[in-house]
Formats: C-alpha cells, sequence, structure tokens
C-alpha cells in the first residue's frame, strides 16, 4: 500500500487516530518518513489558537509519532501544546502502537524523554501521554518530581478507568517519594489518595514504617494548611506505637518547634502517650518542656504544664531536673501562661531543693511587674529595689535633616523623573520645584534640552509645570484659570496652586530667583533669614513674590522666632511685607486652629475646605494627603483636623488604609497635641491591617518624647471609642503591646481607657483583659501612680474568670 | 547545569555521619573528592540540627509559597538539595547555602570547639544532601555521639572505589552571582543589636509573615519594630524568611543582628542575623525584599568596572596596573591561606604596601570571582574558592556588558556639570548627588536611588570619564552620621 501527501491530509481531515495508525502501520518505515514533511506542514495551517477541541488534532498527534525520523523530533511533537490539549488520554494506545512498528525510533527513549521533560507545572498536559508510553515501552518508572506529582495525582488517588491502581508495579518505586516531593501530598489529598494509602498499609502491601516517615518528613518539612491536614489525620490514623514512637522520638522532638500548632500538637500528644507508656527519658521531657513552655498557644502550653505537674506528683526524683524546665516558662510573653507556670512551680518547690530554688531565683531575675513580685514572694525574699532598668528606645527627640539643593540640571532631572512616576515626598517636590526655578534663571535653554524627553500632553501640576519651564506653548484652552476651583481637600490645594502659580510665572517671564516657601529642612519648615532677605530683596527690585508661594512659606514659619525676626519683619512695606508681619501679630503661640489670615482664608475657600471634613472616604489624589504634615509643620492638630476623615477607614475592615503612612511624619510636626491627634492615632492603633497598625506604633514613639503628650486624653478616645464598638480593641490592644520603650505613655493610655471600659454595660469588648494585663505590666514605668477608677469593684468580684484575674494583678501592680 | 560526582551518597549509619564530596580546590590543589576532617562533633544534636536548616534553606523558594519550593523550576529529583559548598581551614567547617529565590543566604560555621578530631587537608567543595540523609539527620539526639567525617572515610575508599553517585543541579546565573555577592554585602555590616536566647524566642513569636519590610531597633533587652529606617535600624523585610532559624532557638545562646549603616527614612536594606550556637554559629542574611535575590545587588559593580575588560579578573584596584595588580593579589591569597584562617587587611597593607582601601577594593573583586566568603563575627574575608567552573564565575556582569558596549561606542561625553550618556535614541543625564554618588536620569535610578547598585549608563561613564567618577570605592548609601554600635555589644567583638 501507498500513502501520499494529499491522500494522508484526506485521510487526516476525515478519520479519527485509530484508522491513521492502521493506514500507517501498513506502511514501510521509509514512506512514513516521506510523510514527515505532510504531517509539519498540515500542523503549520490548523487554526493557530482553538479555544475548542480540533477535530483533527489526535490523529495528526498519531501522525507525528509515525512519520517524524527522530527520537528528538517525535518527542518534541509530543510534548506540544496546542496538540495535547484537544487530545485526550486514549489517543496514547494508538501513539504507542505507530511507534511500536520497525524502523521507528524507538518506543522505550520516546518515551523516558517525554517523562524527564515533564514539569511540575504541566503535569497535566504532559505526564499522562508519558505515562502511558512508558507503559507500553514496559519501561519502569521514571522518577522525578513532575512524575511523583503525576502518578499521585493520576494513579494513587484514581477510582476508575484510564488510570487503574490495582495492579500498579509504580507503588514501590514512588512511595518514597511521594512524602518528599514537595506539592506531591497536595496533590495526593484532593483527589483522595490518602484513604487509599491507608487501605494499602492495613492490607499489607505498604509498610507502615514507610508511611510514618514519610509523614513525619512532610510535618517537619511543612505544607500549606489544607495538605497538612491530610498529612496529620493519616498519622493520626496510623496510631503510632509507643515502640514506633520510640524510634522516631527524636524527630518528633524537633516537630515542637513547627510553625504549625496541629503539628506540634500531634508531636505532643504522641511523645506523651511514649511517656504514658513510661518509655520516656525524663531528659527529653525536659528537652520538651522548654521549647513547648515559652509557645504562644494557651492549649499547648497548659497541656504541657499539666503533664509536667503529672510526672513531677508521679516521681518526685526527677524534681531537680524538671522545676528548672518549668520556670523557664516564666519567660512566656504571656502574663496568664507564666503565672500558670508560677502555680506549678510553687506547688513542688518545697521538694526540688536548691536545684529548684536556684532556677527559680535566676528565671524570677529577669522578671518584671507583678509575675516579679509574686516569684519573689515565693522564694520568700525581697524584690530588689535596684533594678538596673535597661535605657528604652529613642529617647531624643526627631532632630529633621537638612534639605540639599540639587547640584546639577541631571540630579533635577533624575529628582524630577521620580516626581513624575509618582513618589510623593516633601524634600523631593520641594527640591524639583527650586531646582527648576535656579535652573530656569541660570541656563534656560540647557534646561529645556535636558527636560525635553519629559514634556507630555498630559494634564496635570507637574506636566503642565515642565512644559512652562521648557518654554513650550500652551494652547489658551490648556491654561488653567485662576478662577478654577480644585474639587481636592484645602492642604492639597496649597501645592497645586503653587505649580500653577510657578507655571504662569515662567510663561510670563516673571519667575523669582527663589522660592519663598523651600524649605530649610526635610520636615518642612523654612529658614526666617532667608525668607527675610528674599522678601527684602523682592522689595528692592519691586517685584511681588507669588501669592501661593508666599502663602506656603508663612506656613512653615517656625513656631520659636526669634523677637529680633518679627521687629526686622516689621520694617517691610511691600504688601507680602505686611502680609508677614500681619501673620506674625496675629499667630498665637500654641494655635491649634489656623489663625486669620487673608490670603489662607482665600485659599481655603477656593478650596472647598469645609466639604473635606465633612467627607470620611479618601477621595482622588488621596496619596496626596502624605504631603499635609509638610504643608503645616509646626500645626500638628490642624493637619490632624484635616486627616482624621482620611485615617478613619483604615479601621474597616478590607479597607485600603494607605493614608495610616502619614502617621508617623504628623506625629513629628511641630505644635501642641490635640484631641484630632488622639483621635488619628487611635484610629490608626485599631487598623485592620497590622502594618498600618505599625505606622500608629511609630507615630506614637515620636510623640511620647514631647512633653505635652497627653496620655490620659488618648486613652479616653481608645475607651470610648472601643466601648461604643466603633474601633476593635484587640487590635489596639496588639498595637500597644508592639510599643515597647515607651511604657510611661502605655500605661497612661491604658490607664486613660480602662475607666469606660470597666464600667460599661455588658457585653464588654473582647481583649479587655489583656488591656488590664499590658496596663499591670506598664504600671511600673508610669510617673503618675493613679488609681483607675472602677478597678476595684471587679477585682474584687468573687469568680475567676480572666477578667477578675487580671483586674487583681493591676490592682496589685497600682498598690506596689 | 552543574554536575557533581560523589563518591557514594552521603549517609548517617550507627552514629556516624559521611559527608561525600565532589570537586573543588584544596590546599594541594584541584581535587575530585577532597577529605578534610574526621573526627567527632562535640554538639551533635545542634550540628544536625543546622545542616537540616541549611538543607531547608535551599530548596525553598521564598517568592512563592513561602515554603518549600514546590520545584516549578527545572530539572528532576533531587533538584530540590543543591548541595552546601564547605570550607574548611583546618579549624573550623563552614557550610554555605542559599536559598531557591536568591534572597536568603546561610552559613553554618562549625568553630573549633565544636570538632574533636583529624584535619586531612584544606580548601572548599561541594557537599551531598539527600532525602535519606536528611530524615537521619532530624533523628539526632543530644545524646548521641556522632562521628562526622567530610570527605571519603578510608571505608569508603577501600569498598566503593570508582562508585560514582551523580548529581545534576541546574547552577542558574542568578544563584552563582548571588553566592559571588554576599561577601560584598556582609562586609558593609556592623553589629547592631544582640538579644539573650529568652528575648530572641520571643521575637521570633511576634514575627509576622508577609512581604512587608520593617524594621527593629533595640528597645531595652529586646527588639522593637518600625516601619521607617533609623539610624541604628536593621531591615527585617517579608519576615517569613527567619523561618528557618526558628528549629535552631532551642540551642541558641543569643542571636544578633548585623546590618549596614543607615539614613533616616532610607531605602530597603539587606540584613544579617546570627545565632551563637555555643560552638557552632549559624549565619543568614535577607536580600532587602522577597523577590530580590542577592545577584541583583550590584556591589561589587563600582570595583568591577575598574577591571580591563574581558578578564574578569581582579582588577587595577584604585588605578595598579599588571604587576602590581598581581602583587596584590598574591598577597591577598597567601595573607589568607598562610596558616591564617581569616586575612587581616591591615597586615596584607603593610606586607604590600598598599593602602588598606585598595586591599578592601581588591578583596570586593576577589569575592565577586567567588574566591572569598566574609564573616561578619569576627569581621574578616576568608579564603573559599567557589568549587564550580571559574569561567562562569568570570562572566561579565549583564549590567557592565551594557555599560562597556555604550563606552565603546562614544555615547559618552561632558556636558556642564553632567555627563551625557546617549543611549539608542535616549539621552541620560549621569550627575553627582548631593551625597556624592554617581546618579542618573534613568528610570532604574528613579525606582532604585542606586539601592540595588549603579545603572549602567552611570558605570559607562565611571569607564569613559574616570576623573568624572573620582570615588573608586563605593559610597554608603547614607547621608546621616554614623550610629556607633550599642555598648553591650562592644565588649563582645
Amino acid at each position: 500500500m501507498s500513502l501520499d501527501g494529499d491522500g494522508l491530509r484526506a485521510l487526516l481531515s476525515t478519520a479519527g487516530p485509530g484508522a491513521v495508525a492502521d493506514v500507517l502501520l501498513e506502511l514501510d518505515e521509509p514512506a512514513r518518513r516521506a510523510l514527515a514533511d505532510t504531517v509539519r506542514a498540515y500542523r503549520d495551517e490548523l487554526d493557530p489558537g482553538p479555544v475548542r477541541p480540533h477535530p483533527h488534532v489526535p490523529a495528526l498527534l498519531v501522525a507525528g509519532a509515525g512519520c517524524l525520523p527522530t527520537v528528538a523530533g517525535v518527542v518534541v511533537w509530543l510534548r506540544r501544546r496546542e496538540l495535547l490539549r484537544s487530545a485526550d488520554p486514549s489517543v496514547a494506545v494508538h501513539v504507542a502502537r505507530v511507534l511500536a512498528a520497525p524502523g521507528r525510533p524507538a518506543i522505550a527513549s520516546v518515551a523516558r524523554q517525554l517523562a524527564e521533560r515533564v514539569r511540575p507545572g504541566s503535569v497535566d498536559l504532559h505526564w499522562p501521554l508519558a505515562y502511558a508510553l512508558l507503559g507500553a515501552a514496559g519501561v519502569g518508572p521514571v522518577v522525578t518530581d513532575a512524575m511523583v506529582r503525576g502518578w499521585a495525582r493520576y494513579v494513587l488517588s484514581s477510582r476508575s478507568e484510564p488510570y487503574v491502581f490495582s495492579s500498579d508495579t509504580w507503588l514501590p518505586v514512588m512511595l518514597p517519594h511521594l512524602f518528599e516531593v514537595d506539592g506531591a501530598v497536595a496533590d495526593t489529598t484532593y483527589w483522595g489518595g490518602m484513604a487509599r494509602l491507608l487501605e494499602l498499609c492495613r492490607q499489607g502491601r505498604v509498610s507502615r514504617e514507610a508511611l510514618l516517615t514519610g509523614c513525619l518528613y512532610r510535618m517537619r518539612a511543612g505544607d500549606r494548611r489544607a495538605p497538612m491536614r491530610d498529612v496529620l489525620s493519616l498519622h493520626a490514623d496510623l496510631g503510632p506505637t509507643p515502640d514506633e514512637v520510640a524510634a522516631h522520638r527524636q524527630e518528633y522532638l524537633g516537630l515542637l518547634v513547627s510553625e504549625q500548632t496541629a503539628v506540634a500538637e500531634a508531636a505532643q500528644l504522641a511523645l506523651r502517650a511514649l511517656d504514658d507508656a513510661g518509655r520516656l527519658p525524663v531528659s527529653v521531657l525536659a528537652e520538651a518542656g522548654e521549647v513547648v513552655l515559652l509557645r504562644p498557644e494557651k492549649k499547648l502550653v497548659r497541656t504541657q504544664l499539666r503533664w509536667l505537674d503529672a510526672v513531677a506528683r508521679r516521681d518526685p526524683a526527677h524534681l531537680p531536673v524538671l522545676v528548672p524546665v518549668l520556670a523557664g516558662g516564666l519567660g512566656n510573653a504571656a502574663v496568664d501562661l507564666a503565672e500558670q507556670a508560677l502555680t506549678v512551680v510553687a506547688r513542688h518547690l518545697s521538694a526540688a531543693g536548691t536545684a529548684g530554688r536556684d532556677a527559680l531565683r535566676a528565671a524570677a531575675a529577669e522578671l518584671t511587674g507583678d509575675l516579679a513580685r509574686q516569684a519573689h514572694a515565693l522564694l520568700g525574699e525581697a524584690l530588689p529595689t535596684a533594678r538596673a532598668v535597661v535605657a528604652p528606645g529613642p529617647a531624643s527627640p526627631y532632630v529633621a535633616l537638612p534639605l540639599q539643593p540639587t547640584a546639577s540640571v541631571g540630579e533635577l532631572v533624575g529628582e524630577l523623573r521620580r516626581v513624575l512616576r509618582g513618589t510623593v515626598e516633601v524634600p523631593l517636590l520641594e527640591r524639583v520645584l527650586d531646582g527648576l526655578v535656579r535652573g530656569f534663571r541660570a541656563d534656560r535653554h540647557g534646561l529645556a534640552a535636558a527636560l525635553a524627553p519629559y514634556i507630555s500632553p498630559w494634564t496635570g501640576g507637574w506636566y503642565g509645570l515642565v512644559r512652562a519651564a521648557s518654554g513650550v506653548d500652551e494652547p489658551p484652552s490648556r491654561l488653567p484659570s485662576y478662577d478654577y476651583v480644585p474639587k481636592e481637600p484645602a492642604l492639597s490645594a496649597v501645592l497645586t496652586r503653587r505649580l500653577v502659580e510657578l507655571a504662569d510665572q515662567f510663561r510670563a517671564g516673571t519667575a523669582p530667583p527663589e522660592l519663598l516657601a523651600t524649605p530649610a529642612t526635610t520636615d518642612g519648615h523654612v529658614d526666617p533669614d532667608r525668607m527675610l532677605r528674599l522678601l527684602a530683596a523682592a522689595e528692592r527690585d519691586g517685584r511681588q513674590p507669588g501669592d501661593a508661594d508666599l502663602t506656603q512659606a508663612l506656613l512653615r514659619l517656625p513656631r520659636d522666632l526669634d523677637p529680633a525676626f518679627t521687629a526686622r519683619a516689621a520694617s517691610l512695606t511691600s504688601p507680602a511685607g505686611r502680609r508677614l508681619h500681619h501673620w506674625l501679630d496675629t499667630t498665637p503661640d500654641a494655635c491649634t486652629a489656623l489663625p486669620e489670615e487673608p490670603g489662607l482664608a482665600d485659599l481655603l475657600a477656593r478650596a472647598g475646605s469645609t466639604q473635606s471634613l465633612d467627607d470620611a472616604g479618601p477621595r482622588s489624589g488621596g496619596r496626596l494627603a502624605l504631603l499635609w504634615p509638610g504643608v503645616l509643620p509646626s500645626h500638628r492638630e490642624v493637619v490632624a483636623t484635616y486627616l482624621r476623615p482620611h485615617v478613619l477607614p483604615s479601621i474597616e475592615p478590607d479597607r485600603n488604609g494607605d493614608l495610616c503612612r502619614v502617621l508617623p511624619t504628623l506625629a513629628r510636626c511641630g505644635g501642641p497635641f490635640g484631641a484630632d491627634m488622639a483621635v488619628c492615632l487611635v484610629y490608626g492603633l485599631a487598623a485592620s491591617r497590622s502594618a498600618d497598625r505599625l505606622y500608629a506604633v511609630d507615630a506614637l514613639v515620636a510623640l511620647a518624647v514631647n512633653d505635652d503628650f497627653d496620655g490620659d486624653l488618648t486613652g479616653r478616645v481608645l475607651g470610648d471609642l472601643a466601648s461604643r464598638r466603633v474601633i476593635v480593641l484587640r487590635r489596639a490592644v496588639d498595637a500597644l503591646t508592639e510599643a515597647s520603650g515607651v511604657d510611661a505613655a502605655v500605661w497612661d493610655i491604658t490607664a486613660g481607657a480602662l475607666p469606660a471600659l470597666l464600667g460599661m454595660p455588658l457585653p464588654r469588648p473582647a481583649g479587655v483583659p489583656d488591656l488590664l494585663a499590658l496596663a499591670a505590666g506598664t504600671a511600673a514605668a508610669g510617673t503618675t501612680r493613679r488609681a483607675v477608677p472602677g478597678l476595684a469593684e471587679v477585682a474584687g468580684r468573687r469568680d475567676r474568670s480572666r477578667l477578675v484575674v487580671e483586674a487583681r494583678r493591676l490592682s496589685r501592680a497600682v498598690a506596689v | 547545569m552543574h554536575t557533581s560526582g560523589y563518591r557514594a551518597a552521603s549517609a548517617l549509619v550507627n552514629r556516624k555521619l559521611v559527608l561525600q564530596t565532589a570537586g573543588g580546590r584544596t590546599a594541594r590543589g584541584p581535587s575530585a573528592h577532597p577529605r578534610f576532617f574526621t573526627g567527632f562533633a562535640t554538639a551533635p544534636a545542634a550540628a544536625a540540627a543546622g545542616l537540616v536548616a541549611l538543607a531547608d534553606l535551599a530548596r525553598t523558594d521564598f517568592r512563592r509559597t513561602g515554603r518549600t519550593a514546590d520545584g516549578r523550576g527545572k530539572g528532576g529529583m533531587g533538584s530540590a538539595y543543591r548541595d552546601p559548598v564547605v570550607t574548611g581551614d583546618g579549624e573550623r567547617l563552614r557550610f554555605e547555602s542559599l536559598s531557591g529565590c536568591c534572597g536568603v543566604y546561610t552559613r553554618l560555621d562549625v568553630l573549633a570547639p565544636g570538632l574533636d578530631g583529624e584535619w586531612f587537608d584544606e580548601g572548599t567543595t561541594n557537599v551531598d544532601i539527600n532525602p535519606a540523609l536528611y530524615t537521619a539527620l532530624t533523628r539526632v539526639g543530644a545524646g548521641d555521639p556522632l562521628r562526622l567525617s567530610v570527605g571519603p572515610d578510608d571505608l569508603t575508599v577501600a569498598t566503593l572505589d570508582g562508585a560514582l553517585v551523580e548529581k545534576r543541579v541546574p547552577l542558574p546565573e542568578r544563584w552563582l552571582r548571588g553566592l559571588a555577592e554576599v561577601p560584598a554585602v556582609a562586609a558593609e555590616f556592623e553589629p547592631r543589636a544582640q538579644l539573650g536566647a529568652a528575648e530572641a524566642r520571643a521575637f521570633f513569636q511576634r514575627l509576622q509573615a508577609g512581604p512587608a519590610v520593617r524594621w527593629v531597633l533595640p528597645a531595652g533587652r529586646s527588639l522593637r519594630a518600625s516601619t521607617a529606617a533609623v539610624p541604628g535600624a536593621v531591615c527585617l523585610p517579608a519576615a517569613h524568611r527567619l523561618a528557618p532559624l526558628r528549629p535552631l532557638l532551642r540551642f541558641a545562646r543569643s542571636l544578633r543582628l548585623y546590618g549596614p549603616q543607615v539614613a533616616a527614612g532610607g531605602p530597603a536594606a539587606c540584613s544579617g542575623w546570627e545565632l551563637d550556637l555555643g560552638s557552632m554559629r549559624f549565619w543568614l542574611m535577607l536580600s532587602p525584599a522577597n523577590d530580590r535575590g542577592f545577584s541583583g545587588e550590584g556591589r561589587l559593580l563600582d570595583d568591577l568596572v575598574l577591571a580591563p575588560p574581558g578578564t574578569g579578573e581582579t582588577p587595577d584596584a584604585g588605578g595598579a596596573r599588571g604587576a602590581d595588580r598581581a602583587l596584590i593579589d598574591a598577597g591577598l591569597i597567601a595573607g589568607l591561606s598562610a596558616g591564617a584562617s581569616v586575612l587581616d587587611i591591615e597586615a596584607v597593607a603593610a606586607r604590600g604596601g598598599i593602602s588598606p582601601d585598595r586591599v578592601r577594593s581588591a578583596l570586593a573583586v576577589l569575592a565577586g570571582s567567588g574566591r572569598v566568603g566574609y564573616d561578619c563575627a569576627e569581621a574578616a574575608y576568608f579564603h573559599r574558592e567557589l568549587p564550580y567552573a571559574p569561567e562562569r564565575l568570570a562572566a561579565l556582569h549583564p549590567r557592565l556588558a551594557g555599560a562597556r558596549t555604550l563606552a565603546g561606542a562614544d555615547a559618552v561625553r561632558r556636558v556642564g556639570e553632567d555627563v551625557e550618556v546617549l543611549s539608542g535614541e535616549r539621552r541620560y543625564l549621569v550627575h553627582r548627588t548631593s551625597d556624592g554618588r554617581l546618579g542618573c536620569t534613568c528610570r532604574w535610578w528613579a525606582d532604585h536611588q542606586g539601592g540595588r547598585g549603579p545603572c549602567k549608563h552611570a558605570l559607562a561613564v565611571s569607564i569613559s570619564e574616570p576623573s568624572f567618577a573620582v570615588s573608586p570605592l563605593p559610597a554608603l548609601p547614607c547621608s546621616s552620621p554614623a550610629v556607633p554600635a550599642p555598648a553591650i555589644l562592644e565588649e563582645t567583638r
């Protein structure tokens, strides 16, 4: 029989894979090879991206295997994604048939190469054909990660055709790797293969030891939650005997430090069973205790304490070993768990001899607060009074760095590029504005040449400014008008106005030699002397500084001005000079509201300032709020008033609390501490995302350095919002716990918050006991050791709830 | 692809751990199966746990699940275990490994008190770690004496002569370059904080997963987290990458933190975490982000740019040429291998009659070609020649290759106070920033601000306009005064 190219084409478009295989098998090898080009051409002509299965593809796949001349060519053909995704596994039979024909590239080589080249990411595509050909060629299993995963997914877990498990020769080869290959357990468990493994084990076809070793390997190596759950349930179903646990004792011991709580629990359970069988050396128990007693999980720690207690009662000879272990539990970060450890120590201390007392004394030396007092009381020793207090973290107030001007056109353009790519930082923006003004004056054409690549037709203050500085003509319709009312919060409008004003000045040729508002420091304060000098020069030259520039400069004046400066300012006579001394006259020293200032009032009115206060959600361009502290660097409370509605959303679940980022910068502003700052801080401390809470912690640390930080006010805000369930108390407590080094501030906040929470009608929000514990831990640092209203009443109640236990602890701490 | 031929698989049988070796150099020259040490590990449980942690790390890709790599990459079975590199110096054994994502580096240093036995040779080689050995290592208990051999012991030589276990593992360029970059990064580190065992455990309990960048700074006896850099703080980017240290905490006496000098509000930085295990030290280094490998940090570029094109060898650091350069090299290597296990920069400088800065610069280049490592605990370089094909290590860094093309194409010229670089149709201005580094107007600089080394345009300027790039040493990305290390660290140093 013979078949030419056209005949094959006709066949491929009408016949199925079986028929194509039949025809090709009747040809001799040279005739088949002669068709290779036709086969390739046919594939190239196929619709390149059929989403639905293409009807001709299975036959084409077989034809390629039957005609292509080399092993490499056939392997590439059989891995083609566009062919495989339209073929189902049954086509493998016909591929194997044609490859078995005399003269064809060796099926064993094809199968082995296909198998070796399966990747874990393409198991579903490539594994079925590779597996089928390995079987047809009689080649043994090929062990790669992907082949193990494919076997786990399709064969081990299969309940039906085409992958029949019953007579599987792969099992002994694959089983040792099943738990070692990452992801293979997930493949197995997803399709229910774990149950089959257990069944095989009961039938005796899989050894218990192999499964147990595998489970322990996977528990050690870790996995995602769902597969790990199945590994643990397989481990539990196996029910390791004391002999088996004893053989793997050291591995179980290692699992006690696992990040996954369930793994540590399983290990604890197994070791405890070994102990119940009387086969756990006390040294191993001690090692287990040292590890577990410091874990944060209450269940694990309590179980361990009960276990150690039971062994100590059973065999008092072990006390010299066990009591030091129990004393180590005093180091647990959770006070209630540490206290439970102390209770167990107390039970056995007298029988433990000097070793036990020494261990307790050493552990007690590391403790603070009420727990230290209890431990020393147990020892019958006085609390050491002169404890070396380790200096807390940053004790010095924040010092802003000087703002470095750009040194060359290249540096200016480099910084401008960052601005255009969306970086929002006060020092960066100010360096660019300053650099543009100076560059424009020094060499207008050089600047234009350097800016040329960054001219774009987009609207927006910065793009317009770049066009203006480059001398690009703007059609009149593109020019922003002074009557334009920006739909943005007032403090963002300050910058917008400055950009528009400067662009106008560039176009009109009236740009000043330097900007008044360019800050001297990175936090945004201007140098008053420089400002005075520039104003005097402008007055002399008969120039008027830009309105927005002057407004921003006034807002950036530092608080503690030299009286001589005020005197010299009074000598200015120009309108701008008069605005300066009017500002100096009317700014009260401790203002928390902005002073009367005509230019500012105008600006705020244009920007619709009141609107921003009523609107709770962040508006478009909300990131610009990151600049607000730099607009008013000495008026923290004013900025906080504006920011408050923008920080609020961070306490809601799933809201992007991006603006919490502004809190540390806000905290470092000058000016008195006020209620709105307290509210912003509490919102941040109770933010739903932990990353946002950390910003608030930073802000708290920065604020606590100031003398006028009002922790009590912050605490009252916290207590009020938490008791009304506006915020989630537990989050705020977590955040306050993070704020180490500022214990006095934390004590003030907790003490301020507790009265509202203790006095509220039930049910209380979760987290009050934790807040009490935090208060007890920080009370020693408080400068004002005051009574907490409502505490005595709760502490005097007769139940043993955690609330009462912690309340008693706090009242003891306050009473010291 | 790198193929290591081992004489047999490493195994732990009857409390006898034989770590098989493949390739590399010893003091006596290249060797197929170097043999360094045979004797006892004095702290068996900690040593075994350290090796297990090293193996865990080598097969972990933190960019994905945050857990072990699910092998999505290339390679078949065993690719997950990229073998550690071991260096023996006649006194201590150092096992080094880099994570699959190239962003976490670890080293287990078994110090002299941790080893009790006989030394046969010094040098660097690969050691085989396999699943069976891994499982066996997790079974080592504190009380079991552990006999340790690095290299085939006599028994293996006698019975398994010629029998080879071949391992083929992919060795991507970024992995190799990452391993070479690590010493240059570590050399900038200073100790920043120290925690006792209890505080270290408490700190690890509080760690939060996720890709966020945090900073930690000493607060009392513990650490406080912060969202922004402050002088003296240590960067903690993507904290889950510290997980390999957890199982070792129960052996730890202290945890020490290292980091480069940082400016307030600065960008994320690398950091080093060192567990003191008594007779051992476990060192872990984090790259500045989950998805950043050490290979892209570009610390060496400023030094490498001075090398003549094509050699990939030690450059004329600071202008030394020819014989002078060879002298520096010879001096360094001699200083490293002649009896001393770590290098004393001052001594080498004095002996060679060159400035310590030039020695440091030359050392950075030696690190770049994989010939030295850096030990922060001793603040010293040590001799370690990576046991991989030297031509692969010497391959030109892509950014440097681009820079040489630009410099060769005459695309660099002075314009006012800046230098203009023409690259294709684009024009960039390379300039000196206010903190003295070379900046650029390209997107790479806008995004990274030099945090990942100079861009190719700045490198092209260093080549074509050496007078503009006056400082041969990389300036620290810092504009604030140095913060002295806490006093607590001084006494232990």
